[in-house]
């Protein structure tokens, strides 16, 4: 029999080819689990996964999962990112690269109000891009400012990311959404000093809109706008704000937020039937396909466990020289480079529980290495070929359009978000101050 | 091509039971949250109750989500593929890759659910001390439901795949 290690090396190759070849996530790490259980550990395999299994369906933490989901698809459903776009393309649309400000500061409200990328991505997609194109805006911006700040939606809390990291590292899931908020919000500003400066050394990346276009500003046109966007923003500070300031878990809040955004849907007349059939539906496969991603690598790590497949990553990584930060950003070079093929949810549940040891043994803090690690999986939806936000945006856009274009287009947002990830290593306190100073570290 | 229906109505059936399980969740948190921080009295059973019905929500969704074609893949290398190809790839991974594990995590989940049933285990997350057997029946039944989904794709792809040789 191949001694347990190499078998360890085999089980993780093997997940990574048929994994690159189209097979099903979650179920390509049962059928592994299964496979190399049974030859290692014998019929043991199939209680232990029951037990997993039941481990997960009774975490309290992951109810945060569907509730968020359907939260953020209901307010989908009102029209929330229609209308914050509305109000902020009058505003900002005088100015140079204002439609492409438009649709960060969009993103990153809307971001604010679901946990996952979809729906985001989507419909700006609809909104915004045939608005720049019409106005002229390079094309590869007009779709990089969208994958980009539609990406954010995985990030800025509540995120659907953070509470299956909290679980998985025994962390707080409260404090890690307290430690998200900053570099979220760096994000956002980075790509929104690029558009600035872009457009103001280039003016025909993204020229200005006429001012004949621009309806009147007067008392009326800022109530209007105010109007339309007061109530979400509202509705996002309470949940947010209830959950960093510790008063409620982040599962009293995903319920309450999503009992919010019904009130909230009825007092904008958009709650019918087939709004809360479409969005319970929605949330049903978004949840069921992420949680059999979560028993499958559940049982998966167990075995690559069993194996010394963990001992040996670390033992290869603790081995290597030039210190800690060399690890580090070894790691975070790993994290990167397997963005480009496997999606998050794999990346977070298959390679991060083998790097969390390390990270411990070097004297890193959990929580910030948390954030370091999910700041990183988020450009995975940037990256190619696998990149969910491109996939959303390519769908989307008008047929002028070419996939070509968008690869450009994000090339420039990846390096901002490279850059945030080092900004973050060199002042942690972007990350640390708010978890601390509310909820005590 | 009756069998094939019939298992596509129980899909769907136990998909929209699941997925409008997220309004009882919804109400019984925010009862939680009204009764913990307004009258400070939890109840025994809310914590329960969530993640009972959180958990029936997301297995018994798994062959409602095959059927969508929603459980994630890559398919930059799959789209290479011809038609034919596609199709044989398919029946491979339904045969292997699904079927395999679906009916096992089956037949392990009843073996977990029944002891459960027999010893009449409780639940020590909270004193409300309900019987572990009806959430842990939970895993044989969603992935049974998985296994019949499986088989319905596997009958499809073996006619598709036989309706191509005869063209």
């Amino acid at each position: 029999m191949i001694p347990e290690q190499a078998a360890a090396v085999i089980m993780m190759g093997l997940l990574l080819v048929m994994v690159i070849g189209g097979v099903h996530l979650a179920f390509a790490l049962m059928l592994l689990a299964i496979g190399f259980g049974v030859a290692y550990m014998g019929p043991m395999i199939f209680p232990m996964s029951m037990l997993s299994f039941f481990g997960t369906m009774e975490s309290e933490e992951l109810i945060a999962v569907p509730l968020f989901v359907f939260m953020g698809t209901i307010l989908e459903k009102t029209e929330v990112a229609e209308n914050v776009y509305q109000a902020l393309f009058e505003v900002f649309g005088p100015v140079r690269g204002g439609l492409a400000f438009a649709t960060i500061v969009t993103c990153t409200v809307f971001a604010a109000c679901t946990g996952v990328i979809a729906a985001t991505v989507t419909t700006m997609t609809l909104l915004a891009v045939p608005a720049m194109l019409k106005r002229r805006y390079n094309k590869g911006l007009a779709t990089g400012v969208v994958c980009a700040g539609g990406s954010l939606g995985i990030l800025i809390p509540p995120s659907v990311m953070l509470v299956m990291y909290g679980p998985m590292a025994n962390l707080s899931v409260a404090k890690l959404f307290a430690a998200a908020l900053f570099p979220g919000l760096l994000l956002s500003g980075l790509y929104l000093i690029y558009i600035g400066v872009g457009s103001w050394v280039m003016p025909t990346l993204a020229p200005a809109i006429s001012k004949a276009e621009m309806p009147v500003r007067d008392s009326k046109f800022w109530l209007r706008a105010l109007w339309q966007m007061l109530p979400t923003v509202l509705l996002i500070v309470a949940v947010l704000g209830s959950i960093i300031e510790g008063i409620a878990s982040p599962t009293e809040a995903s319920g309450v937020g999503a009992l919010c955004a019904l009130i909230l849907a009825v007092f904008y007349r958009k709650l019918t039937y087939s709004t809360v059939k479409a969005a319970a539906y929605t949330t049903l496969t978004v949840t069921a396909m992420v949680f059999f991603i979560i028993i499958g690598a559940g049982i998966f790590n167990s075995v690559f466990l069993f194996l010394g497949g963990g001992e040996l990553v670390k033992s290869m990584l603790l081995g290597l020289p030039f210190g800690r930060w060399f690890i580090l950003a070894v790691m975070m070079l790993t994290i990167f480079i397997g963005g480009f093929f496997i999606s998050w949810q794999g990346l977070l549940y298959i390679i991060v529980p083998i790097f969390l040891p390390i990270s411990t043994a070097l004297h890193f803090d959990p929580l910030w290495f948390a954030i370091l690690v999910c700041v990183n999986l988020q450009m995975s939806f940037l990256t190619p070929p696998f990149a969910y936000a491109i996939f959303f945006v390519k769908g989307a856009s008008p047929p002028e359009i070419a996939t070509k274009d968008i690869y450009w287009g994000v090339i420039p947002f990846v390096l901002l978000q490279i850059v945030a990830v080092v900004v973050c290593v060199i002042f942690p306190e972007i990350i640390l101050w708010l978890p601390r100073v509310t909820l005590g570290g | 091509m009756r069998f094939v229906a019939m298992i596509e109505w129980i899909s769907r059936f136990t998909g929209s039971v699941a997925a409008w399980l997220i309004i009882p969740l919804l109400v019984v948190v925010v009862y939680e949250v009204v009764a913990r921080h307004l009258f400070n009295a939890p109840s025994t059973w809310g914590y329960d109750t969530c993640w009972m019905l959180f958990a029936a929500q997301f297995l018994m969704g798994g062959a409602y989500t095959l059927l969508q074609k929603s459980h994630i893949r890559i398919d930059i290398v799959y789209n290479l593929l011809s038609e034919r190809g596609k199709l044989i790839f398919d029946l491979i991974i339904y045969l292997v890759v699904f079927l395999v594990p679906a009916v096992l995590f089956t037949w392990a989940g009843i073996h977990f659910a029944a002891d459960a049933f027999a010893s009449d285990e409780r639940l020590s997350t909270t004193n409300w001390f309900f019987p572990s057997g009806p959430p842990k029946s939970l895993i044989p039944i969603g992935f049974f439901l998985l296994v019949l989904q499986c088989i319905a794709e596997i009958i499809r792809s073996i006619k598709d795949l036989a309706e191509r040789r005869e063209t």
